[in-house]
């Protein structure tokens, strides 16, 4: 009877099996645990004693705009690093002697 | 101690030079920033090298000697952060910016700032947010460059130009003898003096090209089994590896034969008859021929006397 049960929970496991946007069947495990929170509660006046009124703080980009009913375009930063290839180009070639 | 120099040939009026620098740092801890100017093959790296072994750091041990191929350094940025500050910055050492005309211009014009030194040994050099101390006692800058009218005159100005000078055939000769003798892989090879004289002559006056013969010489004794190379041999070792008289290239050896035949030719004539551009005829062909007096140009290209003695005895005796 046991067994049954057990077959029957792995069933349904393999029957939630979700996939990521690329179409790769997503991780067991990933993602927020049930319960979980990563936002909480504060209190306005809280905050406003710890910054100034032209001080910058992150907030949610759906709530600002649900909020405040604005669209914001969010383009990712493209990182300002040199390829490998130009970073081994410059390079620069030198010898050091050590006389005895 | 061995006296400086001592295992290089010929540049007497460099060594001189060098020497009286060498005094004097060993009086004042300073040395004039040194450009040596000369063309390939004259030895300005390995001077440059020895006259680095030569210098003493304030506690009396040997100075290291850093050298850095200018044509690698892209910009400022990259010299402080590569070289400058973890390997010059607070160290006792000598630098040497071997082909210093393929400086880019951002690390020239820091360079005008730096080596201006008419207040003292010392000068910070400050840029963006940080600041780069030089002290000329504790760090030797030297140049070395073939092309000197590319150096930009206001850096050309503060460095003090040391010129080398063509080899004799007599100092070739001595430095493909003590090549040849000083590593051989082949027991004690002596020479008939006429030989190495004649030996001496291909390397068109560059030393470099010397050991490049020495190490040819040398294979070829292994390979004839002799430890003698006398003056008949020397066709032979010519013959065996493509080595016309003078070091005469086969390019050079062909435009010889076409004004041997036609008696002259223009710049063009030639370029047709050859196949190469004008410049590469220009550049490459007749500026070693006219400096071996073979030909001359007065518009048009002839052949001198020595040309023709030349092509008659090399090239139609082989032929013959």
């Amino acid at each position: 009877m046991l067994t049954l049960v057990r077959l029957w929970a792995i069933f349904i496991r393999m029957a939630q099996v979700t996939y990521n946007k690329d179409g790769t069947p997503r991780k067991q495990g990933s993602g927020r645990k049930k319960g979980s929170l990563s936002l909480m509660e504060v209190k306005l006046s809280e905050l406003a004693e710890k910054f100034n009124p032209n001080d910058p703080i992150i907030v949610g980009r759906k709530w600002y705009e649900n909020l405040f009913k604005k669209v914001v375009d969010i383009t990712p930063q493209k990182a300002d690093t040199p390829s490998a290839a130009s970073a081994v180009d410059e390079k620069i070639a030198y010898k050091l002697t050590t006389f005895k | 101690m061995e006296k400086p120099f001592a295992e290089l040939f010929g540049q007497i009026n460099v060594k001189k030079r060098l020497n009286f620098y060498l005094k004097a740092f060993d009086k004042t801890s300073l040395c004039p920033f040194l450009l040596l100017v000369g063309a390939k093959g004259l030895g300005k790296t390995e001077f440059a090298r020895q006259f680095g072994g030569n210098l003493k750091n304030l506690d009396g041990r040997n100075r290291p000697f850093l050298e850095l191929n200018c044509s690698t350094i892209k910009n400022l940025e990259g010299f402080f952060d590569q070289i400058f500050i973890p390997l010059i910055m607070d160290s006792e050492i000598t630098v040497l910016f071997d082909e210093a005309h393929e400086l880019p211009k951002d690390v020239t014009n820091a360079f005008l700032t730096i080596f201006n030194t008419e207040r003292g040994h010392t000068r910070d050099f400050r840029w963006r947010d940080g600041e780069y101390p030089f002290n000329f006692k504790q760090q030797t800058f030297l140049f070395a460059t073939t092309e000197p009218d590319k150096l930009f005159a206001p850096l050309k100005d503060r460095l003090t130009t040391v010129d080398f000078e063509d080899y004799t055939p007599f100092e070739l000769a001595q430095i493909l003898e003590f090549q040849v003798t000083g590593t051989s892989l082949v027991e004690g090879i002596s020479f008939e003096d006429e030989a190495l004289l004649e030996l001496a002559k291909t390397s068109r006056g560059n030393a470099r090209d010397c050991v490049k013969v020495a190490k040819e010489l040398e294979n070829w004794c292994a390979a004839n089994e002799t430890n003698i190379f006398r003056l008949k041999d020397f066709a032979q070792f010519c013959d065996d590896l493509g080595i016309n008289p003078l070091g005469v290239s086969h390019i050079e050896k062909k435009v010889l034969s076409i004004l041997r035949r036609d008696g002259q030719a223009s710049l063009q004539e030639l370029c047709a008859k050859t196949g190469l551009s004008r410049t590469a005829i220009q550049r490459d062909v007749e500026l070693y021929l006219m400096k071996k007096s073979l030909i001359k140009i007065d518009g048009k290209r002839h052949i001198t006397k020595e040309g023709s003695d030349y092509i008659d005895s090399h090239v139609k005796k082989k032929t013959a």
